[in-house]
């Protein structure tokens, strides 16, 4: 409480900024303001140095571009490449070959647990066949009769397997599995 | 008040600053807690304030060397301040010119500045202007109102407040040293019929003050004080002040009897007669014309004394010899009622009376007014 005799006026009487906090407050203001002016410098720098990088990166895709251009063949020589590599597949085989077409037939009408474990040329009853023979006897080993009876019903059905001959094997179930020759002759126009 | 007023109030309602008393002969500083039924230091400094230091206000006499005053100041906080102390400052009474005169109750009402000046200005040298002036209304009696001035020179104030900055103390209250005696005192009074007589016996001058339960009735200052005794012992007994002050304070000057023939035969009071005799003359005319003045209250309980010139052994006994009024020391009349304890040694409550109540008042707090005179 104060008293009738005090000599302070209230004006005077305030609170004061340690002259340490003034100092320390500009000081830090001015470390605040000259921090602030080199991260922009550096901020700046490193733009610069991003965009050079960028262009340099640029330059060197096209400059790669060019050079791999330039290995690349020319579109005739690739072009003539790719017709003599069919004809030379063509020969060998492919879509139109007879093996193949038979093949692809075969895999139509194989159970999926079935399997051939034999091809013979069924003229010679051996395994060898000249390009035009056409006749085929297969032992195909199938898990159960049912799925022999599915096969039976599948090769039947397919026009490019023509004069069906189907028995099992003599040596069937060997491994719970039944073993089944089957005969044909092959029509590849129907495949 | 403006929202920075507000929270200078806020802040100054819940710090407790420093207390300094600015001494003339020592300067002291002093934190304090506890309220008026306990309390405590909790720490104490002082400095020795510069030589030759006064702030009496009379002409010639002021003698105040900033730069030294400065150090004083610094010393008392032990090292050079990065940051500033918020203090409340104690001004010894011989600084101010403290009056009493009566107003007619309407002019009371309308302002009483015509009557300051020409109160201020018929005993003192300086102009009204020169002055910080501060009043409090006491009693009516009949159709008047007596007032109640006390004026401290501007240019102590200025002083002050310029040693103060450049020491890094930032001052957040003023209080002339009777303040707080006045204070301590309240704490004690009994409702008596007869008023009671307080002296604070300081190093330049005497504070004497008549004061009942309700207040402060009148107030002086004496121009006596412990350094008129120190210089009279230097100069006959060719001493130096370190040498007299240890005769003065610590040594038997002083019998119990002061009325006794043995007396006379202690060399330092045969030299000191005269100026206790002047001290004791002036008090006594000051009770005298306190008693003319107010007939009504004629008769004196008691005198408190306080202050440094305590130290001198069995003062009382001679005051009370003399004047034929019980007197006894502050200290003794507050043991009953409030419990000082851990004072600093070489420190007593009479010495520090201006400082402890000047805590108990918190002037720095203007949330709660205190009246000092009778109303």
């Amino acid at each position: 409480m104060s008293t009738s005799f005090e000599f302070l006026s209230t004006e005077e009487v305030r609170i004061r900024t340690p002259r340490i906090s003034v100092i320390v407050f500009l000081s830090m203001t001015l470390l605040f303001g000259l921090t602030v002016f080199l991260t922009r410098i550096y901020t700046e720098q490193l733009q610069l140095d991003f965009k050079e990088a960028s262009q340099r990166v640029d330059q060197e895709a096209m400059k790669f571009i060019e050079e791999a251009r330039t290995m690349l063949p020319a579109q005739m020589v690739v072009e003539d490449l790719r017709v003599i590599t069919d004809e030379h597949n063509n020969s060998i085989g492919g879509k139109r070959s007879a093996w193949t077409k038979f093949f692809n037939a075969l895999e139509e009408v194989l159970p999926a647990n079935s399997f051939v474990s034999s091809i013979k040329n069924a003229s010679s009853g051996k395994s060898s066949f000249a390009a035009e023979n056409r006749h085929f006897s297969l032992i195909i080993s199938v898990p159960d009769m049912e799925t022999a009876n599915a096969l039976y019903m599948k090769i039947s059905n397919h026009k490019a397997f023509d004069s069906l001959s189907f028995s099992p094997s003599a040596a069937a179930e060997l491994n719970g599995s039944i073993s089944i020759e089957i005969a044909f002759r092959f029509r590849e126009k129907y495949a | 008040m403006s929202l920075i007023d507000i929270v200078t109030e806020k802040l100054l309602s819940g710090c407790n600053p420093f207390i300094i008393e600015f001494g003339s002969s020592v300067f002291r500083k002093c934190h304090t807690t506890g309220d008026e039924s306990s309390f405590k230091l909790d720490s104490y400094s002082c400095s020795p304030s510069p030589e030759d230091t006064s702030l009496s206000h009379l002409a010639g006499k002021y003698v105040f060397n900033t730069e030294m005053i400065v150090e004083s100041l610094i010393q008392l906080f032990g090292k050079k301040m990065f940051f500033e102390k918020y203090v409340s400052l104690i001004i010894p009474d011989q600084a101010f010119n403290f009056g009493v005169f009566s107003v007619p109750t309407v002019a009371a009402k309308t302002g009483i500045q015509p009557f300051l000046e020409r109160e201020v200005q018929k005993i003192s040298s300086l102009k009204f202007k020169d002055y910080s002036v501060k009043y409090e209304f006491g009693a009516k009696s009949g159709n008047k109102i007596s007032v109640f001035y006390c004026a401290l020179p501007l240019t102590t104030l200025n002083d002050v407040s310029d040693a103060c900055a450049q020491a890094g103390v930032v001052p957040v209250a003023i209080q002339p040293s009777f303040v707080g005696i006045v204070k301590l005192l309240k704490l004690s009074q009994e409702n008596t019929a007869h008023p009671s007589v307080f002296l604070h016996f300081g190093h330049e001058a005497i504070t004497a003050g008549v004061f009942k339960g309700d207040g402060l009735h009148q107030i002086q200052v004496i121009n006596i004080g412990v350094v008129d005794l120190l210089n009279r012992l230097v100069e006959d007994f060719n001493l130096t002040p370190e040498d007299a002050a240890k005769k003065l304070l610590g040594g038997l000057i002083l019998l119990e009897d002061p009325s006794s023939e043995a007396q006379l035969e202690i060399p330092e009071y045969t030299i000191l007669e005269s100026v206790f005799a002047e001290l004791l003359q002036r008090i006594y005319g000051f009770l005298l014309i306190y008693s003319n003045d107010n007939p009504d209250d004629a008769g004196f309980s008691k005198i408190i004394l306080s202050g440094g010139g305590t130290k001198i052994k069995n003062i009382d006994r001679l005051i009370a010899s003399n004047l034929g009024i019980s007197t006894v020391f502050l200290s003794n009349e507050l043991e009953s009622s409030v419990n000082f304890p851990d004072l600093p040694e070489a420190e007593k409550l009479e010495t520090l009376a201006p400082i402890i109540g000047n805590a108990m008042v918190q002037p720095w707090k203007t949330g709660k007014f205190e009246r000092i005179f009778s109303a």
